[in-house]
């Protein structure tokens, strides 16, 4: 996730799969320059033979060194908060190793948790995007889609079970199809709080009273949160964000 | 994650819950466990025990409910996510609009529950 932090926008017209498999794995993409570079290195150094071109291999040996060192500094650098933290947690293992161990098990459980919630959501969105046509899309969640749209909005949302960031790639896709912007958003808000399967938990911990009330509030704050939002961005504002997610 | 929760809970007695964010504290205490509830990522299956037993030891109504709400509405670690997914400005405003909001759904809770 560090890199987003310094990624300029207008490169991220990739589609959702690979927006979000860059925070995990770098994209074979982004590196070309380099990547181009090693491979020729290790074509022309390995395979030639050294006494008939001892200076160009010792050339190419150098530069391969150089531009290994470069793109491993390059990868450091696209990590470096994930890293810096890494650091930070290894110094509190250090000086107390009981919160150190903690730390630790708590960041493995997180990226387990991730390994096991975006697999199913990928393919789900793969389902959707090869199993529902753009049309039938547009007409329950287009631009005409009207209070269906934001009910159908509601339900998907509420109908899901995974922490909030699975959402990101499903809202894409969704963009992707012409859902409206409202809706998209509607569908961002509940997915994030009124999940039918969380709520359930919710009661059975503090109470279906809790839970019902929760739920009836935060309806009303999803849909006037998307209003809000929905009025606050504009056209050319949307059309950027929609744009980053075409194919 | 558990032995976390399991170890604060043996380390806070009850008074300390009851004076950070008891009902007592009103808004103080509102502020507080929603910043915890907007900056920390923990799974609902943690939280709702973790609020649960916060509740039996003393913490408001309206000061869990607020941690709840913002806890799942407001990502803050995922925040650099969301922006490469939906821009800046959607971005701030849905997190930001979501944190108020989860106040509004703690007063309303703290009426309706007692």
């Amino acid at each position: 996730m560090s890199r987003s932090l310094h990624d300029d926008p207008p490169r991220e017209s990739s589609p959702a799969s690979a927006t979000v498999t860059g925070d995990i794995n770098p994209r074979p993409g982004v590196e070309p320059a380099v990547d181009a570079v090693d491979a020729v290195n290790c074509a022309t150094g390995g395979g030639r033979p050294v006494a008939a071109h001892r200076t160009a291999a010792h050339r190419t040996i150098g530069t391969m060194g150089r531009s290994r060192l470069a793109a491993v500094a390059r990868v450091a650098l696209r990590y470096r908060v994930f890293l810096l933290i890494i650091a930070a947690d290894a110094v509190i293992w250090a000086v107390r190793p009981s919160a150190g161990t903690a730390v630790f098990e708590r960041t493995l459980s997180n990226f387990a948790e991730m390994a096991a919630v975006l697999p199913p959501i990928f393919l789900l969105i793969g389902l959707l995007d090869v199993w529902v046509p753009r049309e039938t899309l547009m007409r329950f969640l287009g631009d005409r889609s009207g209070l269906l749209g934001v009910a159908i909005s509601i339900v998907l949302g509420a109908a899901a079970a995974g922490p909030l960031y699975a959402a990101f790639p499903v809202a894409a896709i969704m963009m992707r199809k012409g859902a409206k912007f409202s809706n998209v958003i509607v569908f961002l808000g509940s997915w994030s709080t009124l999940k039918i399967p969380m709520a359930l938990f919710e009661a059975s911990a503090l109470g279906a009273r809790f839970a019902i009330t929760r739920w009836i509030a935060s309806v009303l704050g999803v849909a006037a949160m998307a209003v809000i939002i929905d009025r606050a961005v504009t056209k050319d504002e949307k059309r950027a964000i929609y744009t980053r997610h075409e194919v | 994650m558990l032995a976390i929760v399991g170890l604060v809970l043996t380390f806070l007695s009850p008074t300390t819950v009851a004076g950070l964010i008891g009902a007592g504290t009103r808004f103080v205490g509102m502020i507080i466990t929603s910043l915890i509830g907007a900056v920390t990522l923990i799974p609902g299956f943690v939280a709702f025990p973790l609020a649960k037993s916060l509740l039996e030891r003393g913490a408001g109504i309206a000061q869990i409910a607020v941690f709840v709400s913002t806890l799942m509405m407001v990502g803050f670690v995922t925040a650099p996510l969301e922006i490469r997914y939906f821009g800046r400005k959607v971005t701030l405003l849905r997190n930001g609009l979501a944190y108020l909001y989860s106040f509004i759904v703690a007063f309303i809770i703290g009426v309706v529950v007692k």
